[in-house]
């Protein structure tokens, strides 16, 4: 890892990995202040809107679009995947490949269809 | 995907690409604003052993059925009509065996310009024609797909040639891969029978949704509420949808049950595979309060396993 401390709670990182299109570009350059992104080097159009924008809008954990606490999110789902005969898990696409292996393996354990965006 | 089971694919590393492709044909793909940076970093402008003069030692084809932004980054642009391209294709996979066609305009292209493509393709050092969802998701299909890559084949009987999908989100590769390792399948694949069984068409998502089968979704790193035809995503708001997401989107704001989870690439480590399939350890740059997705997804097993042992003791 080559984040560098530049001054109070800001970091420079190098050779970052830009998660949007599968050229997967790794050769930026991030500055973040304040757990926030302020400058991307090297990244095209698309990858500024990721790293800038990725501090926007996170999601809330929720229940019928109420919030609630996360582990009750969490047994929640369980709950209904548990009670579904023909579940079906989609996307895969936009994470990295444990969580891709964790979903896999939902899915035998629940007989569930499973597809990733290639199908689309 | 489908074509790739077919056909096979004669393929290479855009390692390759950059340091031998002579020739640059981009189909039913905007690079310019769907791949920003290939261009500059291994089809157009990069520096090569072999190309070491970057853009000046490459010739750069764009066929697609109107002009994009693409158009100014290549030497040649190649018009045809809407849903043509299939037609086209086969064409060129004629000329390539010396055969000609009856007409002399097929899917609105002189039959002329084809031949000194094909032409090219035979005379380059290294061919390689990447193709986008002007050729995966316009109608036929992997049919497109197929017949570029048999067309590609044929192309190796001449000269190097390499026939590559410009894939889209950063790790579908990765999804394909990493399903094809643990089920032997890489997409469509339902756990019904309690083993992995394969038939798009029937287990893939559009399908299903469209024929309103599941009675249950889990939506891992995805937008299906914008990404898939209407008629198929509105099944979702009908059942109990659970989503895993770092950030709000359409998806998550009709869902029921909503997981916040860690970023991978910008708030989390983790390995993605480009294009090329070449595997990529992605950094964190942002702290998340969230826990990453295959934490959240590991409860959800351990919890299932534990109700599934309670109903079965009532």
């Amino acid at each position: 890892m080559t984040a560098v401390k530049q001054a109070e709670n800001t970091t420079v990182t190098e050779h970052v990995v830009c998660p949007f299109c599968a050229t997967l570009c790794d050769d930026l350059t991030i500055h973040v202040h304040n757990n926030q992104v302020v400058k991307v080097r090297n990244g095209c159009a698309l990858a500024k809107g990721v790293f800038e924008n990725a501090h926007k809008e996170w999601a809330t954990p929720r229940i019928g679009g109420k919030e609630v606490a996360y582990d009750s999110a969490v047994e929640e789902a369980a709950k209904l995947l548990a009670a579904s005969n023909n579940p079906l898990i989609y996307g895969l696409s936009a994470t990295d490949v444990d969580a891709q292996k964790k979903c896999i393996e939902l899915a035998d354990l629940i007989g569930a269809n499973l597809d990733n965006a290639s199908s689309v | 995907m489908v074509a790739l089971q077919l056909g096979g694919a004669p393929a290479a590393t855009l390692g390759e690409v950059k340091n031998r492709a002579d020739l640059v044909i981009f189909w039913g793909s905007n690079p310019a604003e769907s791949h920003p940076r290939h261009f500059a970093r291994y089809s157009g402008a990069a520096k090569g052993r072999m190309n070491p003069k970057g853009r000046k030692d490459r010739y750069i084809v764009l066929v697609d059925i109107r002009p994009t932004p693409s158009v100014k980054y290549a030497d040649e642009f190649i018009q045809i009509k809407p849903g043509q391209d299939f037609e086209v294709l086969t064409v060129m996979r004629m000329l390539a065996s010396g055969q000609r066609p009856d007409a002399d305009n097929i899917g609105g292209v002189e039959v002329q310009t084809l031949e000194r493509l094909v032409q090219r393709c035979k005379d380059a050092r290294m061919g390689v024609l990447f193709f986008g969802q002007g050729i995966t998701e316009t109608r036929g299909k992997h049919q497109n797909s197929l017949v570029i890559y048999q067309f590609g084949k044929e192309m190796n009987r001449h000269s190097k040639f390499l026939t590559l999908p410009m894939r889209g989100h950063y790790n579908v590769v990765g999804s394909g891969n990493t399903m094809c390792w643990q089920t032997g399948y890489p997409f469509a694949v339902n756990f019904g029978r309690g083993y992995p069984q394969f038939n798009p068409g029937e287990f893939s998502v559009v399908d299903l949704l469209k024929r309103k089968e599941p009675d249950a979704a889990l939506i891992v790193a995805a937008e299906p509420m914008d990404h898939l035809p209407y008629e198929a995503a509105r099944h979702l708001e009908d059942i109990p949808t659970i989503v895993l997401d770092p950030r709000e989107t359409l998806t998550t704001k009709m869902a029921d049950v909503v997981i916040p989870v860690k970023h991978a690439g910008v708030s989390v480590e983790g390995t993605a595979y480009r294009m090329d399939h070449i595997p990529i350890k992605m950094r964190a740059v942002l702290d998340s309060p969230w826990p990453k997705d295959d934490i959240p997804l590991s409860t959800i097993i351990e919890r299932i396993k534990e109700i599934r042992k309670e109903e079965a003791k009532t």
